[in-house]
């Protein structure tokens, strides 16, 4: 076999494009499931109320005991049967959301808990209402010691993203699929975009590595 | 920091030049290897690859089995070599790397002979003859392929239709699947307007669904399907001929089994004049 790298050349602007897209969209999703897994890991963690400890309970279990390919589909192709019309990009971020949204809650959770119940006390007895120790005192330590963790989650998220080429959202890995349908160079064009994840990734890692070291600079020294 | 990314980058291109080689020798050694009609009479079985997403070509029954038109021709194809089947379900994107590295022995999978593809892979006879039209929605205001402009239109990934649409100048908005049941969801679901694909499949998808109907003239030129195998097998292909040689013209097993899953006479000649 011989390979023929002028495709995936010829072809980089194509490629770049999805590769920019699936950036874009691996931000988009990693935001919004910060949003909603903090506010959802504080509810697993610290809240009384029974009820909604239990819902969260079970919307995390469900989410993460089931494929993501599977709750694409659900979203997608599903949803139209009972007339609600998405798009293939907005389904996706949803999708991608709803799943990642229970990770990142299980690992806010873990962060959560993992903080010295003598922080609790001490803002405690300066008078520090429960939002204002959860806010000032406890997430910045519960972040500072899940940040890998959440960085694993935002690479995750990057190759998860590929995922969506099921539903033909145009990022790298479903532009490769069609760069490949149309001229059969597979080796090529599959290697090359490995080169291009693995780049994004390195790239992602290394910009969060050093927010890790700036806003989290280790306690120990 | 530097040293150590530069180290990587020059040591992930060295892998990719490394495995490069590799394919280049293995092909070197693949030229003087038995052909598949050898492999297969000596291992007693052969490895076929269907779209098993495509009825009435490939599907599965409710046993998970395989069945269908192409399942049929190949359970004869394995009669006929005295072997056993098995088959494996490739998607149309799969076909020719599947062939390439050898996971199968012959496709059949609605497999349309092209120039591109016949560069890469080899052709057998024809066995089945099609034309492209569209499936739509019941009134949908699409009659003709003109009227695809601007619309948003299924084509499976790995088909040839994105091209035919181009270069007839139809500017739609073009969705990429991978299956032909996916594409029959979305036009179902309203998430499409319209999916082109091959007339024999789409008018058993609107026996199937009733609110679907297949409309248009032919999209292309009448597509002439044949099988496809590894190329450079000229052993493999020899056989492969003469058995649909058999079927088509002596035994006539392909029109029975044609009449079988499509309930019409085969529509066009498998040997057209030039």
């Amino acid at each position: 076999m011989f390979l023929d790298w002028s495709i995936p050349l010829k072809n980089f602007g194509l490629l770049a494009t999805g590769a920019g897209f699936t950036l874009v969209l691996t931000i988009i999703c990693f935001l919004l499931s910060m949003a909603t897994g903090v506010l959802f890991g504080i509810g697993r963690s610290v809240s009384n109320n029974k009820p909604l400890y239990f819902l969260l309970t079970a919307y995390i279990e469900a989410i993460r005991n089931t494929p993501v390919l599977v709750q694409i589909f659900l979203i997608y192709r599903g949803l139209p049967q009972l007339g609600i019309y998405l798009s293939p990009i907005a389904a996706g971020i949803i999708a991608m959301v709803v799943n990642n949204t229970a990770y990142i809650a299980e690992i806010m959770r873990s962060g959560i808990n993992s903080v010295y119940k003598g922080q609790w006390e001490a803002a405690k007895s300066i008078g520090l209402t429960t939002a204002d120790t959860m806010i000032s005192v406890i997430l910045p330590q519960a972040l500072r010691n899940v940040f890998p963790a959440l960085v694993n989650q935002f690479i995750l998220i990057l190759f998860g993203t590929s995922l969506l080429s099921a539903i033909d959202v145009r990022e790298l890995t479903q532009v490769a699929y069609i760069l490949n349908s149309e001229t059969f160079r597979t080796m090529e064009i599959f290697l090359f975009v490995m080169v291009i994840y693995y780049v994004l990734s390195l790239i992602c890692t290394t910009i969060l590595g050093w927010v890790n070291k700036k806003f989290f600079p280790a306690i120990h020294g | 920091m530097r040293k150590l990314l530069v180290f990587v980058f020059v040591s992930l291109f060295a892998l990719i030049g490394v495995i490069g080689c590799q394919e280049g020798g293995s092909n070197a050694a693949a030229t003087q290897e038995k052909s598949h009609l050898q492999q297969i009479l000596e291992r007693g079985k052969i490895v076929v690859g269907i779209t098993l997403t495509f009825p009435p070509f490939g599907m599965q029954n409710a046993q998970g089995e395989p069945e269908g038109y192409e399942v049929d021709l190949a359970k004869a194809l394995a009669d006929s070599l005295g072997v056993e089947l098995e088959i494996v379900d490739v998607v149309g994107e799969a076909r020719i790397p599947s062939l390439e590295t050898d996971k199968i022995d012959v496709m059949l999978g609605n497999f349309t002979r092209t120039l591109t593809r016949a560069q890469k892979i080899d052709f057998t006879d024809t066995y089945i003859v099609a034309a492209q039209r569209m499936i739509v929605q019941k009134g949908s205001s699409i009659k003709t392929v003109q009227d695809l402009a601007g619309k948003k239109v299924v084509v499976l990934r790995g088909s040839t239709n994105a091209e035919v649409m181009k270069s007839l100048g139809i500017d739609a908005e073009i969705t990429y699947l991978a299956t032909g049941a996916e594409g029959v969801l979305a036009v179902k679901n309203g998430q499409n307007d319209a999916f082109v694909e091959d007339s024999n499949f789409l008018a058993y998808q609107a026996k199937m669904n009733p609110e679907l109907e297949v409309v248009g003239d032919a999209l292309s030129l009448k597509e002439y399907q044949g099988f496809g195998i590894k190329k450079g097998d000229q052993q493999w292909l020899n056989y492969l001929n003469l058995f649909l040689f058999d079927v088509n013209y002596i035994s006539g097993v392909n029109d029975e089994l044609y009449m079988k899953w499509f309930g019409t006479n085969h529509p066009f000649p498998r040997n057209p004049e030039y």
